[in-house]
């Protein structure tokens, strides 16, 4: 795929797995128009585990749909790599989807109809390209499912169905992870799991990862926080703890009530 | 309740929708079917009674060891009463008209002729005059519109024999029932039509209207005491009862076997009514248990589905009716008139049409959803809380999966078992193993789907991993698919176990034709109609010919019993070159003056055998021919009887008429030699001249006719399916929009979404098509066999580019099918799916 000349243009960013410059996204017109997000600038750096927090409604899994070629933008520009995917044809999102792009859902994220085994290389067969065996091992041994690859989804419990989601995401080794709330429907030890999984994924396996959480102890496992408000980035945190992030929400909560 | 049900119908309207289009279709076909019956019966019965109006008495030809005709002095003495106001005779036959390109006129049944006078009501001259001479004619109007011709004309007809020509001194306007049916009326002076349909000075009915004041009865009693006690006398409100008698039965046959195929459709429109009930109670499994939760009673839930379907029976119904009422006018328009000979008439709609419709739409609704419905009934008040709750039992399976396994085997043995060596009491055995052999099997496909969907597994791998996919799709809920394909199965099944056991009997008649005449051409009538006697000598005359027979067929007594046998006469001299008879007797089928041919069965009931003579009774007069038995022959094709030179039967002043006349020709078989012989028989309209390969194509293009309308009828069984398929595939797609958007978010584009549905509505189809075809043939098999029995030369004949055509169309089923539900999937917005928990 060639770069759009908006790309070369603005996209400084060599090492930024996913950038948005000047994002908006509305919904409706006039009287009803509601701005999921507010001219959104935001760098996420490939190798690093990123976390996005914020209170109900203020845009998170927008921003995430929007980076992610799942929606597209009202104004400004995104980019994953150094493609530019605001002016991509729905044909082409799909293919960077595919090819580039991983994606955690917090439900629905397996077919039923397949084992796990199957739903790990679902990308690749849609493709119609073969996975990389070494690299699949690889991702299966990280993620704890050897045994368990012939099961069905429904043969599984959430946290291992999880994993297995996570597993596909990493399989055809995308440039970019998404995750929206992954651990939502999960107790906090199979969260825990798949928080440490991903973890790893992106310290061993050198992958990038992009979450949205509403949990300060999943944003925990992440190496930066970044916190959305009304459809704008209000703030970060690098190398986030939990108490800082709590901490972080209550000072936030307050603020919002007084002013 | 009703509220309650009345709004659930219109919040599941889209999802009712293929349902009540399959209910529709069902009831329009019955409609259809009912309304298109009664308006050709009534149709028949105003051509009829317009055709008769006038006519107060007639006297008819009765019998007295023998036809018995009216005559002229009776019409005279009848005319001479004070109580009669006109008489008239009437003369009426068969005849055929050569159009301007010398084919027949319509159809050889309508094809009529009589006799017209001065003052016949019923025939109104619109142009030129009455015919004279004995090659003079008129014809009714709608012939010489269809035609062409007119007063001046010259025009090649024939009854039975061979070709006259006649000039055309007039036409005139009739409503007569024949032309009104898109036959031809040709009319002669009467002593003309005597001539040629009965003795000079003979009537076949004589037609009196009554003087002013005169009643039927009065009149009737007046002309009694002429009428000798072999005649018949009808009053006109007599005939007229008559004919609406006739009409009635041969409309009911029409009804009858329309409403077969209505039922069939309707058959398969149950799978799909009871498919979408089961699917939409699952749906609303919280919905409903909430209502138990609340207090409602099982019964108060099995009733609310039930009244739901009623609303749905209902509407369905009445739209039925309305397309229904559509269907017949546009039967009405295409089949009716010329070409078919059902007479056009005003659309007649019934009170009993339309109550019998909508009852079948509400009925079969109603029918269809009551299992639904109880399974409805038995949801836990628990499920509200959403405990997981599977209502299609293990144990369910199991107890239908016996069942099936049950019934299928006893049906197959049944069509399989010989009972007797009856032939009706055969099939009709066949047929009910048949229906219990296919209800069986409609039982059985849930455990059928997964062995025979890994079958057709080849056919999808071109398609890689989306083929994949949709297989596994397709086994989801083997129910679903079950009942869905069942469905397509139905219809499936009937056509080709019809076409097979038609490719069967083709091959078998043409083989057993090939076998039996070694003649070059064979002349014969319309259904093999007996034809005169000029036939044969005008065949034989034909310079082009070499040797010729006729077969004619007369039934004798033995002498000294009253037991009739049936004589042929032939060509004794021509029959051993012109048909090939297996002698178990004697070296000859040479017949020479007083030798007899018997066939097996004769010669092992009379004990006779080669060297014996038979004495037999012919004709009226008790006279006695003896005859030497040369031979016996083995069963034949067209021959069951003995057979023995024609002359002998001439000699006896029986007047023979040929069910056939064979000729071998001077050089075989020519385009020439056809035309030499068609002017030979005067290119007569109602003879077939037809060569070897005609002769065996007229054999199949019976059958072939007979059974393109039975694919016809049997069409609407698998539109109704189809609207099946639509109707699973877009409940399914609904049901997995998450799992459709959770594939679109990781790379499947909306054409891979497409054709994923449109493979799992394929394997469906495809699944519906080989249990179809596969039990069609095995029921055409067992059908065959009860045949063979009957017929030598039967075999199984599979014509496999027929049978592929079918497989292909059950494929073309599943893409057409899915074009909407694929397209519904393909646009599902992802976001939303992925989020809709
Ligand atoms: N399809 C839509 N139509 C109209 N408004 C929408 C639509 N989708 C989202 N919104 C609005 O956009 C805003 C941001 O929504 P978004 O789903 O991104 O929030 P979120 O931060 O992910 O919230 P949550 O934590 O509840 O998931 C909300 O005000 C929401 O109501
Ligand atoms: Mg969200």
């Amino acid at each position: 795929m060639t770069p759009s000349p908006a790309a070369t243009l603005s996209a400084p960013h060599a090492v930024a797995a996913a950038t948005a410059e000047r994002l908006t996204k509305s919904y409706g017109t006039g009287e009803t128009r509601v701005v999921a997000l507010d001219q959104v600038s935001v760098r996420f750096e490939a190798g690093r585990f990123t976390a996005i927090m914020g209170p109900s409604g203020s845009g998170k899994s927008t921003l995430m749909h929007c980076l992610a070629g799942l929606d597209s933008a009202t104004e400004g520009h995104a980019w994953i790599g150094d493609t530019e995917i605001t002016s991509l044809s729905d044909k082409q999102l799909t293919k960077l989807r595919r090819d580039r792009v991983g994606f955690v859902f917090q439900a629905f994220n397996l077919l039923p109809t397949l084992t796990a085994a199957e739903n790990i290389t679902l990308p690749m067969d849609i493709a119609g390209t073969k996975p990389d065996a070494a690299w699949l091992n690889q991702v299966i041994e990280t993620v704890g499912l050897s045994g368990r690859l012939k099961h069905r989804p429904n043969q599984l419990s959430g946290g291992q169905q999880q994993r297995v989601a996570v597993a596909r995401a990493l399989a055809s080794k995308p440039a970019i992870i998404f995750g929206d709330e992954p651990t939502g429907n999960l107790d906090s030890r199979a969260g825990a799991e798949v928080l440490q999984f991903l973890r790893n994924s992106v310290r061993e396996l050198g992958q990038t990862v992009v979450m949205v959480t509403h949990d300060p102890m999943a944003a925990a496992y992440a190496d930066r926080v970044v916190f959305l408000a009304d459809g704008r980035v209000v703030d970060e945190m690098a190398d986030p703890t939990a108490e800082r992030v709590l901490d972080h929400m209550r000072r936030f909560e307050a603020v919002g009530r007084t002013s | 309740m009703f509220r309650t049900a009345l709004r659930n119908v219109l919040a599941h309207k889209a999802k009712l929708l293929m349902t009540a289009l399959a209910v529709t279709l069902g009831v329009a076909f019955v409609a259809g079917s009912l309304v298109f019956s009664s308006t050709v019966s009534r149709a028949y019965s105003d051509a009829v009674s317009s055709d008769l109006r006038g006519i107060d008495l007639a006297v008819q030809e009765g019998w007295d060891d023998g036809p018995y005709y009216p005559d002229q002095r009776l019409l005279d003495e009848i005319a001479a009463l004070p109580e009669t106001g006109a008489v008239f005779g009437d003369v009426r036959g068969n005849a055929a008209l050569a159009g301007p390109d010398g084919e027949r006129v319509g159809e050889l049944w309508s094809s009529t002729a009589g006799s017209i006078v001065e003052g016949d009501e019923r025939r109104t001259m619109v142009e030129g005059r009455l015919p004279e001479g004995e090659d003079e004619l008129v014809i009714d109007s709608r012939t010489a519109e269809r035609t062409g011709f007119t007063t001046g004309d010259t025009v090649t007809w024939s009854t039975d024999g061979p070709g006259r020509t006649a000039t055309v001194t007039g036409v005139f306007e009739t409503e007569d029932g024949d032309v009104a049916a898109g036959g031809t009326l040709l009319l002669f002076a009467p002593d003309v039509a005597q001539e040629v349909f009965l003795e000079p000075g003979q009537y076949g009915q004589l037609n009196v209207t009554a003087a002013p004041g005169v009643s039927q009865d009065e009149l009737r009693t007046a002309v009694e005491p002429l009428v000798a006690e072999s005649l018949d006398l009808a009053t006109g409100a007599q005939l007229v009862a008559d004919q609406e008698r006739s009409i009635a039965s041969y409309t009911e046959g029409l009804r009858t076997g329309l409403l077969i195929f209505a039922g069939i459709s309707l058959f398969v429109g149950i799978f799909i009514i009871a498919n979408t009930f089961t699917m939409l109670v699952t749906q609303r499994i919280r919905e409903l248990a909430l209502l138990r939760a609340v207090g409602a009673s099982r019964r108060q839930v099995t009733r609310s589905v039930l009244i739901e379907s009623f609303v749905v029976g209902l509407l369905a119904g009445a739209a039925g009716l309305v397309v229904g009422i559509g269907v017949a006018l546009l039967l009405r328009a295409t089949i009716a008139g010329e070409a078919s000979g059902l007479p056009a008439g005003d659309l007649v709609i019934g009170a009993d049409s339309v109550l019998v419709s909508l009852g079948v739409g509400v009925v079969i609704t109603m029918l269809s959803a009551w299992l639904p419905a109880r399974r409805a009934a038995k949801i836990p008040p628990a499920a509200a809380v959403g405990a997981a709750y599977a209502p299609a039992t293990r144990r369910g399976l199991v107890v239908r999966t016996t069942v099936g396994a049950v019934l299928a085997l006893l049906g197959g043995v049944l069509a399989l078992v010989k009972a007797t060596d009856d032939m009706s009491s055969n099939f009709l055995i066949m047929a009910f193993g048949a229906m219990v052999l296919l209800t069986g099997v409609i039982l059985l496909t849930p455990v059928l789907s997964r062995p025979v969907i890994a079958a057709v597994r080849p056919l999808l791998r071109p398609f890689g991993f989306l083929g994949d996919l949709a297989r596994r799709n397709a086994l989801r809920d083997s129910r679903r698919t079950a009942a869905t394909a069942s469905a397509l199965m139905i219809g499936l099944t009937l056509i080709t176990a019809l076409t097979v056991g038609a490719a069967g009997m083709q091959r078998a008649m043409a083989e057993e034709l090939e076998q039996t005449v070694s003649a070059d051409y064979e002349v014969r009538m319309f259904s093999t109609i007996p034809m005169s006697s000029d036939v044969r000598e005008a065949v034989a005359a034909a310079p082009e010919v070499t040797a010729s027979t006729g077969l004619a067929t007369e039934y004798v007594d033995f002498d000294g019993e009253d037991a009739g046998a049936a004589l042929h006469g032939v060509s004794g001299e021509n029959l051993p070159e012109l048909m090939a008879l297996e002698l178990v007797e004697g070296d000859s089928a040479r017949l020479g003056e007083g030798d007899i041919l018997l066939d097996e069965r004769t010669a092992a009931e009379r004990g006779l055998g080669a060297g014996d003579t038979v004495a037999l009774r012919l004709g009226d007069e008790e006279q006695v021919e003896t005859f030497t038995v040369v031979g016996v022959y083995e069963d034949h094709r067209t021959l069951h009887g003995m057979v023995t030179d024609v002359s002998v039967l001439e000699r006896n002043g029986i007047s023979t008429e040929d069910r056939f006349v064979w000729a071998m020709t001077e050089g075989g078989v020519s385009a020439e030699t056809t035309e030499a012989l068609r002017a030979a028989v005067g290119d007569s309209p109602a003879l077939s001249v037809l060569d070897r390969e005609a002769m065996i194509a007229e054999v199949s293009a019976e059958a072939d006719t007979a059974l393109t309308l039975v694919y016809a009828l049997l069409g609407m069984a698998v539109v109704i399916a189809v609207l099946g398929v639509v109707n699973t595939l877009a409940m399914s797609v609904m049901e997995r929009r998450s799992e459709i958007g959770m594939l679109r978010a990781v790379g499947l584009d909306r054409g891979g979404v497409a054709r994923m549905v449109r493979l799992e509505s394929v394997v469906i189809s495809l699944f519906g098509g080989v249990l179809g075809i596969g039990l069609g043939i095995f029921i055409g098999w067992a059908g065959g066999l009860k045949l063979a029995d009957q017929m030598s030369t039967y075999q199984l004949v599979l014509p496999y580019e027929r049978l592929g055509l079918f497989l292909l169309l059950a494929a073309v089923v599943g893409v057409i099918a899915a074009l909407w539900p694929a397209r519904r999937a393909a646009r599902t917005d992802m976001l939303s799916a992925i989020h809709a928990t």
